[in-house]
């Protein structure tokens, strides 16, 4: 799942439904030549800006709590040696978060909250690396206690005694929990059919890394006044909802394994949003909403560009407005830039996370196809968090160390069309015995494998003016009224459970009808939805230049930041759904007539 | 107060029950007085006001009954938490929002939409909230007052459409002759109710760190926490009625938690809870103090002690165990507002046992019960569960409920019932299909023939002796879900709890002794009374001299989620509805209790470092 945030609800896809004789795609899609139009060699500009892992190393910056961690665990392994049921690994991570939120509607501030929280997350492993309490349960209603979120408290400051105490005291809990994990498995081991499945946990090397504290720095006067300014400014057009928010976070790392990894990182972020909303004349709710993440609060942008990105969306907000409701369709489309990077997060991205290819639960879309073609051969596919910065723009998904403990790597994915790999955490699949440093998780939940920067770069790339021209080729030559592009994207989820179809689905805000005469048409309501195999073989094109989606992405090991890049992307053919159209009237009343004077043209 | 063949750790705990009644109000100094609002001004009092008015006199859906009451309920409330656990902060948390709260009425006072649940559409009650600015926008505040008034109609009319089709084919009961709703007479306040300002998480945090060393020094402990709340909330209230008012809920709270594994390895805990109007209302450090040293006795005490068999037989309900009592077994049946049509049996099982018995006897003739809201104060000290209006704006009256065990008069919301009509001022919570129970505030338990302590307990083992029993059982506290539970049972085992237990089952005692005839106590684990039914308060057959007074927050949820959920990690409750309880020691004939093994587990591995 990926959205932007405070963007559409998100939704958990639970496996509640078993559909029985649904076949497998029985062998790897292969594009046909005839179907690809004759592009030149042109790749998309890709310039990064890489920080290596080990960069910032500073071992003078290492707090006191790493040591009190490292103390705590390693009495703890002695005495788990000696247990009847031993856990042979113990993590600590606490995390430390600062949180500064400040928003305004109609000019009033309306969000103001500065938090200070620690908590801890304690992982112990009981039974062996090949069949440990993190097993996949089969059991669904013991299974799903195990997605709780589970904070443990761990208290401020650097005090030997009550940080050790409460290490001490959340290790006893998770210990028991685990063992009594271990003896559920090892008991549906003996009364299943449970066939082997590669190791449970995989020995990863010892990292030693010390990043020193970072520092939340900005002015909250002038972003006081700048949000109520920026949400009067907000209200205008067709709007009758206006908000603008800011956020900064420093958050820091500390974490201590039995393998002997020390890391301390610590790093900021920042988030700009702005959000205008109407109700269409049918009652339909449309909003507009425009996100720029930076490292820093003074690395958003400044009130002029602010201003313009306001303006962008208040005029897409007019223009929704007045679009007519998408019907049902089928055909060829462009997917914009950062379009057709939410597309290929949702399509591809989750599809590749290491542990979807192991639990028996999960659809495993491309488990057996490394090797195979699964798209064009002028596209390559890879995963890299070292990545800072991409053709200007941060990356969401940049970190130095995953969340357990390994180096951030890149990862080839798809080379020429061909896949090559699956992002990893420390769940070894078949043929995949190592981490390759993307086991990420919200605080409080087990980490997984996840995207961090997923990016596709195109061998051949045609300018937009071309990639449109091709559009309408390919509207003719399937004899169709019309095709479509999209622009921009909400965000959007896919299913990649077993018991139900493997489909996706991406939500697009800014949606076009593109005639063979060239005129386009806004319309709303749109929905793609899909099936990942069929439509990665139908990409047939690419465009320049690459862009990027930052957001959060949400799954099983709960909310983590990501970026998404991609090309614009032609696609042969996609199906189009109208969106779900809540039953929600206008309000019986005109707008009071004190709200309407806060407008600055008139009443919605 | 001394009494004979008392042990050790029972001098401890008196200490502990003892404490918080002596923070009297002839101690208090007058405190710093808490600013005005800044964000709901006269301004934006007029601004959703005459949203108001225009909603009551243009807003009509056509074919659909219009609003004949409009209600808006603004709330502004300023919450400051701190929790520390062996002298460093583990929570800190500052929370402020203000918001609105829209209640429609559709039909007339005789029939509307209200107490009703649709199936499975219990969100439709003709009540809406929206959140408001922090910072004063009369602008923004009537264009909320507008949305949300526009919700609570339409689902007002939702409600009103299922409630007739339910009324209509008898599944609901048929046509009630009783109203649905009472007139209330309008109140109008211009000035603000002046509370004593918040303390900030600064000052909190400082004392709760240094209040929470204390339990340093004390290895056998698991787990241990200091909690401080300040928390204040402005209310107004407007209506189409014309009231216009405003009133405030001020508290401050200090609560102590700490919890072991007794030798054959079961969870135990111990609590230590006061709420005041203000920081002066507390203990002192040094009576904090020396309470943390006494629970850390008496935790360690419970380590050794047994588990109790099941038993059937005389119970003496002492300080707070007597308030536990009241809280949990006699306070939820005052109430005389009817349950709403279409509650679950579950939910409407839990209380009010006593709608249609006025006149009656219900209780033991030495009782006498009084519940008032106007009061601060009970025999001199603090309590914090008065105010100037309830949660429908309606100024309170103080109820005598029970007299000599003959039920007077119940405690009424603006939602009659067949014996009474007229609110009594005692609307506290929102219930499912959209109106406000009447409910306890300022509850006192007055008793006559009343006797010492240790005339009761001479009575109780010649009770016991009476019934065959080697001893009998006294109990001095109950758990508080919101306040202890931070369980370290495993998920799995937590769901199995909720599914086994018996919704109408009291908190588990975690101070409960033996009392045997030669006087001796012995302190017991695992006592789990069973349901106690109204009818074992007719067989009330001793009460005691001196009266204990408990301030507290009544949880809004049921307390087996509470235990299941507690407060959150570390977190403070301070959220809840401000009530106390005052209530001399009781003793009951005849209760069942069983022993629970609830926590059971094996010790740790390894010793704490």
């Amino acid at each position: 799942m990926f959205r932007k945030i405070g963007g559409l609800a998100a939704i958990v896809l639970l496996p509640s439904l078993l559909l029985s004789g649904c076949p497998k795609p029985s062998s790897a899609p292969t594009p046909k030549a005839a179907d690809k139009p004759v592009v030149p060699a042109v790749p998309a500009r890709v310039e990064t800006e890489i920080t290596e892992p080990l960069t910032g190393h500073d071992p003078s910056a290492a707090s006191p709590l790493l040591e009190i961690m490292a103390k705590e665990n390693a009495r703890w392994m002695k005495t788990f040696k000696a247990s009847p049921a031993p856990a042979y690994f113990l993590g600590y991570t606490i995390h430390d978060k600062q949180i500064i939120a400040l928003g305004a509607e109609s000019g009033a501030l309306t969000v103001d909250a500065s938090e200070t929280h620690r908590a801890l997350d304690v992982e112990v492993r009981v039974g062996t690396p090949q069949i440990d309490n993190r097993h996949p349960i089969q059991d669904g209603r013991i299974a799903q206690y195990a997605s709780f979120q589970h904070l443990g408290i761990v208290p401020k400051g650097e005090d030997p005694k009550a940080i050790s105490h409460h290490l001490w005291l959340e290790t006893d809990k998770r210990f028991r929990e685990a063992a009594l994990n271990t003896r559920i498995i090892m008991t549906e081991q003996q009364i299943g059919s449970a066939k082997e499945l590669p190791p449970d946990f995989s020995h990863e090397k010892t990292e030693t890394f010390i990043q020193p504290l970072g520092n939340l720095e900005w002015n909250r006067t002038d972003w006081e006044q700048r949000m109520r300014d920026c949400s009067e400014g907000a209200m205008t057009g067709v709007a009758t909802r206006g908000s603008c928010r800011v956020y900064a976070e420093l958050n820091t790392i500390y974490y201590v394994n039995s393998e002997g990894s020390t890391i301390q990182k610590s790093w900021t972020t920042a988030r700009l949003e702005l959000s205008v909303g109407v109700k269409a004349d049918d009652g339909m709710p449309l909003s507009r909403l425009e996100q720029s993440f930076a490292p820093t609060v003074a690395g958003l942008p400044d009130v002029a560009e602010q201003n313009r990105l306001l303006g962008v969306i208040a005029k897409d907000l007019d223009d929704l407005h007045k679009a007519p409701i998408v019907t049902p369709w089928v055909g060829p489309v462009i997917l914009e830039g950062r379009a057709a990077a939410v597309f290929f997060h949702e399509v591809f991205g989750h599809r590749i996370e290491g542990h979807r290819q192991k639990n028996p639960t999960f659809g495993k879309t491309f488990t057996e196809m490394i090797g195979k073609r699964i798209m064009p051969e002028w596209l390559t596919v890879y995963d890299d968090p070292r990545v800072r910065k991409l053709n200007d723009t941060y990356l969401n998904g940049f970190f130095h160390f995953d969340d357990e403990g390994v180096r951030a790597q890149r990862v080839p994915l798809v080379d020429k069309g061909v896949l090559k790999g699956f992002v990893m955490g420390r769940s070894p699949i078949e043929g995949f015995p190592q981490s390759n440093g993307h086991g990420r998780a919200e605080a409080g939940l087990p980490p997984v494998a996840r995207q961090g920067n997923l990016i596709a770069e195109a061998s051949e790339t045609v300018s937009k003016e071309e990639l449109y021209a091709e559009l309408v080729k390919e509207v003719n030559a399937q004899g169709k009224e019309f095709g479509m592009v999209f622009t921009d994207i909400s965000g959007g989820y896919t299913n990649t459970s077993t018991f139900s179809s493997q489909t996706f689905k991406v939500q697009p805000i800014m949606a076009y009808r593109v005639y063979a005469d060239g005129r386009k048409e806004l319309v709303r309501g749109v929905d793609i939805s899909g099936l990942p195999l069929s439509v990665l073989d139908n990409v047939v094109a690419a465009g320049r230049p690459l862009e990027t989606f930052n957001g959060m992405c949400g799954a099983e090991s709960g909310w983590v930041p990501v970026s998404a890049s991609s090309p614009s992307l032609l696609v042969k053919t996609v199906e189009v759904e109208r969106g779900f159209e809540p039953n929600n009237s206008d309000p019986v009343l005109p707008p009071p007539s004190s709200a309407i004077s806060a407008h600055a043209s008139g009443a919605p | 107060m001394f009494r004979p063949f008392v042990t050790t750790s029972a001098v401890a705990l008196l200490s502990l029950l003892t404490l918080g009644t002596t923070a009297n109000a002839k101690r208090v100094p007058p405190p710093a007085m808490a600013p005005t609002s800044s964000s709901v001004t006269p301004e934006i009092l007029d601004a959703v006001g005459a949203e108001l008015e225009r909603a009551m006199s243009s807003m009509r859906i056509p074919g659909a009954p219009a609003p004949y009451f409009i209600g808006y309920k603004l709330t502004e409330v300023d919450v400051h938490d701190v929790v520390a656990s062996l002298g460093s902060i583990t929570d800190d948390q500052n929370r402020d929002f203000t918001g609105l709260e829209a209640h429609v009425h559709i039909g007339s006072y005789e029939k509307d939409n209200s107490n009703f649940v649709p199936s499975q559409r219990e969100g439709l009650d003709g009540v809406t909230n929206i959140g408001l600015a922090l910072e004063a926008s009369p602008a923004r505040a009537r264009r909320s007052a507008w949305l949300a008034t526009d919700g609570a109609y339409k689902e007002a009319i939702a409600q009103w459409q299922a409630k007739s089709e339910a009324m209509a084919s008898g599944v609901a009961g048929g046509a009630s002759k009783i109203a649905s709703y009472t007139k209330a007479t309008p109140v109008v306040t211009e000035k603000p109710v002046q509370v004593p300002k918040l303390q900030t998480n600064d000052e909190l945090g400082e004392r709760a760190m240094r209040l929470s060393n204390a339990f340093r020094k004390y290895d056998f402990i698991r787990d241990s926490h200091v909690g401080l709340t300040s928390f204040l909330e402005n209310r107004w209230y407007l209506n189409s009625e014309g009231t216009n008012a405003t009133d405030t809920r001020r508290v401050e709270g200090l609560l102590i938690v700490a919890t072991a594994q007794a030798n054959d390895g079961q969870e135990i805990a111990v609590y230590f809870s006061r709420y005041a109007r203000s920081r002066q209302g507390l203990p002192t450090d040094a009576e904090i103090e020396s309470q943390i040293h006494a629970m850390s006795k008496q935790l360690d005490a419970m380590r050794s002690a047994p588990l109790v068999t099941n038993y059937t037989g005389p119970v003496l309900f002492e300080g707070d165990g007597a308030v536990g009592a009241v809280r949990h077994s006699l306070a939820p049946h005052l109430s005389g507002t009817p349950p709403p049509v279409g509650i679950s049996s579950t939910e409407a099982l839990i209380a009010g046992k006593l709608a249609g018995r006025q006149g009656l006897k219900v209780i033991s003739d030495l009782l006498t019960v009084v519940d008032d809201p106007t009061t601060s104060t009970v025999e001199n000290r603090f309590v914090i569960g008065g105010y100037k209006f309830d949660d429908e704006g309606v100024a309170p009256k103080r109820v005598q409920v029970i007299k000599d065990g003959k039920l007077e008069e119940l405690l009424m919301s603006r939602t009659p019932s067949t014996d009474q009509a007229m609110s009594n001022g005692h609307a506290r919570l929102l219930m499912p299909g959209g109106v406000y129970r009447g409910a306890a505030t300022n509850l006192s338990v007055k008793g006559k023939k009343t006797q010492s302590r240790a005339q009761l307990r001479k009575k109780l083992l010649a009770e016991a002796k009476s019934q065959g029993l080697p001893y009998a059982i006294i109990i001095k506290q109950f758990d508080d879900a919101e306040i202890t539970s931070n369980t370290e049972i495993s998920r799995v085992a937590k769901v199995q709890l909720l599914q086994s237990m018996n919704p109408q089952s009291p908190p588990p005692a975690t101070v409960a002794y033996r009392l045997y005839p030669d006087g001796r106590e012995e302190l017991v684990r695992g006592v789990q009374l069973e349901p106690v039914d109204m009818r074992a308060w007719r067989d009330v057959m001793g009460v005691g001299k001196k009266r204990t007074l408990k301030n507290f927050l009544a949880t809004t949820e049921s307390p087996f989620f509470k235990l299941i959920t507690g407060a959150g990690p570390g977190r403070v409750p301070s959220a809840g509805i401000e009530s106390s309880i005052t209530t001399p020691d009781l003793l009951f004939r005849e209760l069942d209790l069983k022993a629970s093994k609830y926590g059971l587990r094996p010790p740790p591995l390894l010793p704490a470092p």
